[in-house]
């Protein structure tokens, strides 16, 4: 008999009331038929020359990159906030989780218009930055970094804070009376343990980051080759090509299926 | 082994804290060597002890040395934490770290330490073929035996080499077959290991087959400490005496016999004076369906409260007064027809009472 595994009774599966089946029907009607749009109505035969169109290279290259680089920001900056939030009691801490996850509810061009009060030329950040380093941000590439990193850091925040949460805090203290200080027993037990965690904020993090168009478009504007994503690109095409925008997003979507599938087999799927 | 007449101390602490208005205040003398249990009910306040032991926990009152090394003292201001103490805690469910192999598990707190990786391994490797586990250095805790694991969460403490190696309810996460070989073996480790360890457990036979000295808690109290033998020989509490399976009545000594506290009284052979305490093996207890007319000098009324199957006997519960506990044969239940609710008259002879001033 082993120790921590228990296998759960095994139950039938509970046969829904019909009116909630009804609905879920319906709910998942809603959500497949626009990919099934994309799918019946795209210009097939066209797709590939315009995939080679050098606009459409550099705007997906340029997405790929600020989306990883937003992540690993948030990476960097969001397991820690996730660990105070999770691990330390302190009075403010409801009002902390709220302010970080803010962006959350927040429409993104609201927070590409307070982004650019911060961090803008002439914001309560960015007008200091410009005058100590000579560093501008907005409509950059790094602005657009910023922008995906405000919106998309969230995501990862929620799910390591979870992920934390259900893990035993006694390992700590295991950990402890081993001799591990308390650096040492986070780099070798809290993240190894909580990495499937930090594994699933990560792609939603990226995918947010990947797929960002409002506070983007407002911080960092439209320029091909510098700040404009494969979103803006897609929206841009669409006024006078909208056969393009739709190969464009079925590529989009694409990359998104393709990343999912690929983490799916290394971390969901244990 | 313990306690007060040694010339070396390698614990000596007073264990203080208050939560809610429930009290904790454990005086520890530990010597070198040996194995202590912490002997109490659930909630007396062992586990709590173990922790501010540890340092995972602060004491609010009292002093905490190890190895004339000052570990808490509130008053001054001083409290070392856990990583510093070189305190060993294994834990009821061991906590084996689930991401790493056994050898990496024991191999952690030599790492913690900055040993090289190669060299932590070895050290592992051979701390598991100590235990017999040279075999499954690259399992998994969760691929582990329940015993399995236990032994590989005491590796894991001792290869740091602690001065000070506490257990809490090391054989409570085991199933009854698994408890009596992983018991038996657990001794034997704990006797290579020559520094002192505590064991915290509710279980008497636990105490008594691992411990040299038993400390017993109740309430946040100590209420007796001793060697087993002396602790089962004269318990001081009615807890103490029902774990050693015997009753413990009290009362004041008079003339040829015992005033016990519920106002009946018991003739015995020796004259005592003051408080004595009076212990009776539940098995020198006699039961008749009518009053007994012999030589028992003590004979008493009582109605079964419960009939319980005990290995080969049958414990009856029988409320007097006094109470008592009475083991009997099966035959006896059978041909007596004893059920919950049968009155019946118990006798005990005077030379089978042990009294003791209390």
């Amino acid at each position: 008999m082993t120790l921590l595994e228990r296998k759960p009774l095994k139950t039938k599966a509970a046969r829904p009331p019909y009116g909630l089946f009804a609905l879920a029907a319906i709910g998942v009607a809603f959500l497949v038929l626009p990919l099934v749009g994309l799918l019946v109505r795209a210009p097939w035969r066209s797709a590939p020359s315009l995939l080679r169109r050098g606009d459409v290279t550099t705007a997906l290259r340029l997405s790929l990159e600020t989306a990883t680089i937003s992540t690993v920001f948030a990476l960097v900056l969001g397991v820690p906030i996730a660990w105070l939030l999770a691990r330390t009691r302190f009075p403010a801490r409801s009002l902390l989780r709220a302010l970080c996850t803010l962006p959350l509810v927040l429409p993104p061009v609201a927070g590409g218009i307070a982004l650019l009060l911060a961090y803008g030329r002439r914001g309560v950040v960015g007008e200091w930055l410009l005058r100590a380093f000579g560093v501008s941000l907005p409509f950059t590439t790094a602005g657009v970094v910023v922008a995906e990193t405000f919106v998309a850091m969230p995501f990862l925040i929620v799910a390591v804070e979870g992920s934390l949460r259900g893990l035993d805090a006694r390992y700590d203290a295991a950990a402890a009376s081993l001799g591990a200080s308390r650096s040492f027993t986070f780099r070798h037990v809290t993240l190894p343990l909580v990495a499937p965690g930090i594994a699933a904020g990560a792609v939603l993090c990226w995918a947010r980051a990947l797929g960002e168009f409002g506070a983007t478009i407002t911080f960092a504007g439209s320029y091909p080759g510098t700040t404009q994503t494969m979103p803006l690109q897609v929206y841009l095409t669409l006024q006078d090509d909208p056969q393009a925008a739709i190969v464009l997003s079925l590529l989009l979507l694409a990359v998104s299926i393709a990343v999912l599938v690929g983490l799916r087999d290394r971390w969901w799927s244990r | 082994m313990t306690v007060t007449d040694v010339d070396h101390v390698l614990l000596d602490a007073r264990v203080a804290l208050s939560r809610g208005g429930w009290e904790l205040d454990i005086d520890l003398r530990l010597a070198p060597g040996g194995v202590t249990a912490l002997l109490g009910p659930n909630g007396a306040g062992k586990s709590t002890t173990l922790q501010a032991l540890s340092g995972l926990l602060r004491i609010t009152d009292g002093r905490v040395a190890l190895d004339g090394d000052v570990l808490d003292d509130p008053v001054a201001g001083i409290h070392r934490p856990a990583e510093q103490r070189r305190i060993g805690l294994v834990f009821q469910d061991y906590l084996l770290f689930p991401h790493l192999s056994a050898r990496d598990n024991v191999a952690f707190g030599l790492r913690a330490r900055g040993m090289p990786r190669a060299e932590a391994r070895a050290a592992a490797d051979r701390w598991l073929a100590r235990m017999d586990l040279a075999a499954h250095t690259a399992r998994r805790p969760r691929e582990m035996s329940g015993g399995q694991a236990q032994r590989v969460a005491l590796a894991r403490a001792l290869a740091t080499e602690p001065r000070l190696l506490l257990l809490d309810e090391p054989l409570a996460a085991l199933d009854a077959g698994a408890r009596m070989s992983v018991r038996t073996d657990l001794r034997r480790h704990l006797d290579e290991f020559g520094g002192a360890t505590i064991v915290v457990t509710h279980d008497p036979l636990d105490a008594l087959v691992l411990a040299d000295h038993v400390v017993v808690i109740e309430n946040g109290r100590v209420v007796q400490s001793g060697t087993p033998a002396e602790i089962a020989r004269q318990p001081r509490t009615a807890y103490v005496a029902s774990l050693m399976g015997l009753n413990l009545l009290r009362g004041v000594a008079r003339q040829g016999g015992v005033v016990l506290d519920d106002g009946t009284s018991l003739t015995t052979v020796e004259d005592h004076d003051g408080r004595v305490s009076v212990l009776v093996r539940p098995s020198a207890i006699g039961v008749y369906d009518g009053e007994p007319h012999g030589s028992p000098r003590n004979s008493w009324p009582a109605r079964i409260t419960s009939v319980e199957q005990q290995g080969h006997a049958v414990r009856l519960a029988a409320s007097g007064p006094p109470d008592v506990f009475v083991d009997v044969t099966p035959q006896a239940v059978a041909e007596l027809g004893l059920t919950v609710g049968s009155a019946v008259w118990l006798t005990v002879k005077a030379t089978d009472l042990v009294v003791y001033e209390c």
